[in-house]
């Protein structure tokens, strides 16, 4: 029998839409760490990154089994793009509701005991750096958040974010600016250190 | 933060990159891999069945 493991998405959802259930199984297993840390990295709650995360493989179910889904070797990426917009019809949604936006949230940074250590090992050091460079991140409005999460953890080109944000290729980089020079200004602000011990 | 010198000055995109790339930020629920595999399987059974399957709104 041939290794499921080995084929590509295309095929994997070509051999899931013929009857297999387990090449969806491998493609569930290959993508549901990645979506699912986009998901909760940007809506900061492990139980609506649930259940954004099974409505997105429930929509990508139904359209694969429809015959809707083009093969065009991006089925990552598509999958992002469903996503995406669920989380941008749940934060809608959400701050119809009620709730505060996410870009209005205020970190207080320099009261966060964390940031105070000093004077450690290089390695702890290294280690609380990037914390804190987590945090400044976490800081941002979340349309620069995404950017920053998709180009630096999925490693996606910016005409992948355009194409998946729904944005032209200029935005997404003009978000990765502003983000680039927030993080600047927060770090400069808070006394956080952009420098790695070497 | 200590800044001596054993730390280089250098701001760069490759810290935000491997500040990302180490943070931890979770797994799905196995409930939710369970129901997914479900539904990917029972799916394709209401749809061999009686053509169901459009019930599920895509938008």
């Amino acid at each position: 029998m041939e290794n499921l493991n080995q084929l590509t998405d295309d095929q994997l959802v070509a051999i899931y839409s013929n009857g297999n259930n387990k090449a969806f199984d491998t493609l569930l297993t290959r993508y549901q760490d990645k979506l699912y840390s986009y998901i909760n990295f940007i809506v900061r709650n492990r139980d609506l990154a649930d259940d954004i995360f099974q409505d997105t493989f429930v929509k990508a179910i139904v359209t694969l089994q429809k015959g809707c889904y083009t093969s065009t070797g991006k089925f990552g990426a598509w999958l992002t793009r469903i996503a995406h917009n669920l989380i941008i019809d749940y934060f809608r949604q959400d701050k119809n509701e009620n709730t505060v936006s996410n870009d209005a949230q205020e970190y207080d940074l320099l009261n966060d005991a964390s940031l105070a250590e000093t004077n450690i090992e290089d390695s702890m050091i290294n280690e609380q750096t990037l914390r804190d460079v987590r945090r400044l991140v976490d800081a941002l409005p979340d349309n620069q958040r995404e950017v920053v999460f998709m180009r630096y953890y999925q490693d996606l080109s910016f005409k992948e974010i355009a194409d998946i944000t729904g944005v032209s290729i200029n935005t997404a980089l003009g978000r990765m600016r502003y983000a680039l020079i927030n993080i600047r200004k927060m770090s400069v602000e808070n006394g956080i250190a952009l420098s790695l011990a070497v | 933060m200590d800044q001596t010198s054993t730390t280089s000055s250098y701001f760069s995109e490759n810290i935000i990159r491997t500040a990302i790339k180490s943070g931890y930020y979770g797994k799905p629920a196995l409930k939710t891999l369970d129901f997914i595999r479900e539904f990917a399987a029972g799916l394709r059974r209401v749809g061999e069945l009686d053509g169901e399957a459009s019930v599920y709104s895509l938008n």
